[in-house]
């Protein structure tokens, strides 16, 4: 374990970043902007230096119990590709709204200073080895992103942030509770250990009784499964998701509600492989995700609400594999968290950038035949869409596969075979969603408005990356086995530091 | 020697809870919540004295400035600003009387019963650790309850902030050694939350013209 400055000053970059902004950037628009780029360039710096530390098996600690490992490096690395990507096309996209007099420019001061915050929160919560922190820095996850969810202060994004806000608050009390009781228990069965250490949990676990360590595995679920948008605890989720600005629906399917799975991948996972009761819990809860989700979306007529549902029922593949507690499905877990990262805040870029050209449409049953004008974003999103259906050779296919592999490693087939089905329904329910909105010739409008074209570059440039992406990691995926691999051995290392051999 | 004196906090606790949540004029279920976190500083102080616990006491800094101060001074903002009356929940006063009841009686019977399910320490299943967990679980679902019976945004939001007083109380019987910084973090938290949510609610009342969080339901389906 090597002491290193990395953990706390990737935390620092973006959380100065958001204080000049909130302090300098309402007096030039440059300023804001130029920082916010600035600060998320500097992150993706020091997130591939941590990486680049890290990936040969090292492990990082630093001030306030900060600690990087194999897993925080994944997780730290996709969200600053990310959220950079999201930041350059907000650029275009927000200026455009304050043009259309939905937003005003004063108010991108709030905007850019609390993405900049919620990147700076995100880190906290990958880097920190505390419990109390992370159900913290949850927390601040939460209220960073309902300013955002609720930001240009209508009806409907009032009450997304609302509900966004109750719910989640309640839910996380919960995870609180949990953690409350293990370190409760540990001060009395396992004297001695650093209770609240997130990498010391293999070691607590099996020295707690089995009511208590049921009972905060129960609390956790609910806490950290509302963070995820888990059935039953998503209500939030389709709302929030679809209310927000496009850029921050992006950013919260694809990145927060990524944060829940991965502190459930930091205590479930722990729990998951001395209890056999636990795996299968999770997995009916995961299976009833995928299920719900994905009949719901299909349900939809609005395109941002679809890709919401469908965000439901994808976390379920990431929570399942992370329940299921052997090699595989941690494996097949995190690699389906980076793959839906990325292909849904493709999704959602693409869907911003229909509604950037259309003056706001995201009806599917108000939109037909944009290809022609709009054909980087029809492909954009094509390739999201059959991604997110595990076609090959795009990422999420793999991913799928190692899920339904590891299932069948456990028997489990029934959830192997629900998971088959929901696959079949999403890859039906978005190349249905793509082929209405961009097939066809242009009979009506918009698409016969000579005046649609095809979004600036600032926007469909960080679409064809993540696009870039889908399909090398889809072709290529050795490519990402490394940072799987270590972040899978992370989290079993910490299992089988309290097994019995 | 001090059973008797933290037993009578923590009951304060409960009855000033339920006055909060049933109480129709938001000022006084202010107050009712403002005596409730009093009582909750109190009860975390004498569990100082009798656990001898010198960290608690910055617990019960923590809590009057954040419970007894902050959020009751933005609630009172909210209720000067708009009108005081609460709407009308689903349930009247007699029904949460028994609901409350029943879930009281449960929490109590729960922490006789099967103790050694909930407790995870020795010293939590012996009194007066033991009716306080009772206490904190029924605030708890006391707040819980409020979330699902009332429509006046406000009334959620003390909801939510009884709440998480449950989890705090529940903290102090189970964790009394947790460092400070980590209290401090959850202190810091949970204003926040309470401080983002009336400010939501604010925008509530202005877009929607009242803060009934039945009309809220334009995102349905």
């Amino acid at each position: 374990m090597t002491e290193s400055f990395l953990p706390v000053a990737l935390i620092g970059v973006p959380l100065i970043a958001s204080l000049v902004i909130f302090t300098l950037g309402r007096w030039s628009q440059r300023c804001r902007e130029g920082v916010a780029v600035g600060g998320g360039l500097l992150t993706l710096y020091l997130s591939v230096l941590i990486t680049r530390a890290i990936i040969g098996g090292g492990v990082l600690h630093g001030y306030l119990q900060t600690y990087a490992d194999g897993l925080s490096a994944l997780v730290v690395l996709l969200v600053s590709i990310v959220t950079l990507i999201i930041i350059g096309y907000s650029i275009p996209y927000m200026n455009r709204q304050v043009q259309q007099g939905k937003t005003t420019a004063q108010r991108l001061v709030i905007y850019y200073g609390l993405v900049m915050l919620f990147l700076a929160v995100m880190m906290w919560v990958c880097l920190t080895n505390n419990m109390i922190w992370l159900y913290v820095a949850l927390e601040g996850i939460t209220l960073a992103t309902a300013l955002l969810v609720c930001f240009y202060w209508n009806r409907e994004g009032l009450e997304a942030s609302y509900k966004y806000l109750i719910l989640v608050v309640t839910g996380l009390c919960f995870a609180l509770f949990a953690t409350v009781l293990l370190y409760s228990a540990a001060g009395q069965y396992a004297p001695g250990l650093p209770a609240l250490m997130l990498t010391e949990l293999g070691r607590i676990i099996p020295k707690i009784p089995r009511s208590i360590n049921l009972l905060a595995v129960a609390f956790f679920i609910v806490g950290f499964g509302t963070k995820a948008g888990l059935v039953p605890f998503h209500a939030w989720l389709p709302d929030s998701h679809s209310e927000a600005p496009a850029p921050i629906s992006a950013l919260l399917s694809g990145l927060v509600i990524k944060v829940g799975a991965y502190a459930l991948a930091r205590t479930i996972t722990i729990f998951a492989p001395h209890y056999n009761a636990v795996i299968v819990f999770v997995a009916i809860m995961a299976s009833a995700s995928m299920l719900i989700g994905i009949f719901m979306a299909w349900a939809q007529d609005d395109l941002k609400r679809l890709l919401a549902f469908h965000s439901v029922s994808q976390i379920g593949y990431v929570i399942e594999g992370l329940g299921f507690g052997t090699y595989l499905g941690v494996y097949g877990g995190l690699f389906h968290l980076v793959n839906h990262t990325i292909f849904k805040s493709l999704l959602f870029l693409s869907v911003g950038a229909v509604m950037y050209a259309t003056g706001g449409l995201r009806r599917i049953s108000q939109l037909k035949g944009l290809g022609r004008k709009m054909p980087i974003t029809a492909v954009c999103f094509f390739i999201g869409a059959v991604a997110m259906g595990g076609l090959p050779p795009f990422n999420g296919f793999w991913s799928k596969l190692t899920l339904f592999m590891a299932g069948g490693e456990l028997h489990l087939w029934w959830a192997v075979a629900i998971g088959m089905l929901v696959s079949i329904l999403t890859l039906g329910c978005m190349v249905h969603a793509g082929y209405k909105v961009f097939w066809g010739h242009p009979t009506t409008e918009p698409a016969t408005n000579p005046g649609l074209k095809e979004v600036p570059a600032a926007m469909w440039v960080g679409m064809g990356v993540l696009a870039a992406l889908c399909l090398i990691i889809g072709v290529y995926p050795q490519l990402i086995h490394p940072l799987l691999h270590r972040g899978t051995e992370c989290i079993l290392a910490v299992y089988r530091a309290g097994a019995v051999p | 020697m001090h059973y008797s004196p933290i037993l009578t906090m923590t009951l304060g606790a409960l009855l000033t809870g339920v006055l909060a949540a049933e109480v129709r004029n938001l000022r006084v279920s202010t107050w009712a919540y403002l005596v409730h976190s009093l009582f909750l500083a109190a009860t975390i102080a004498v569990f100082g004295s009798v656990t001898n616990t010198p960290r608690l006491y910055w617990w019960v800094l923590s809590t009057v400035l954040s419970k007894v101060i902050f959020i009751p001074l933005v609630l009172r903002w909210y209720t000067i600003k708009y009108p005081a009356t609460e709407l009308r929940p689903i349930l009247g006063f007699r029904v949460s009387l028994i609901v409350m009841s029943v879930v009281l009686l449960a929490c109590f019977k729960l922490v006789h019963t099967y103790i050694d399910f909930v407790a995870p320490t020795e010293a939590a299943t012996l009194e007066p650790a033991r009716s306080s967990l009772a206490v904190a679980f029924t605030v708890f679902a006391l707040g819980l309850y409020i979330l699902v019976t009332r429509r006046d945004a406000i009334k959620n939001v003390i909801g939510i902030c009884l709440l998480e007083n449950g989890a705090h109380l529940s903290l102090v019987v189970l964790a009394p050694t947790m460092p400070e910084t980590a209290l401090l973090g959850i202190t810091s938290s949970i204003v926040l939350s309470a401080w983002m949510l009336i400010y939501v609610t604010g925008g509530v009342y202005e877009v929607y013209g009242g803060p009934d969080t039945f009309k809220l339901s334009k995102l349905r389906g």
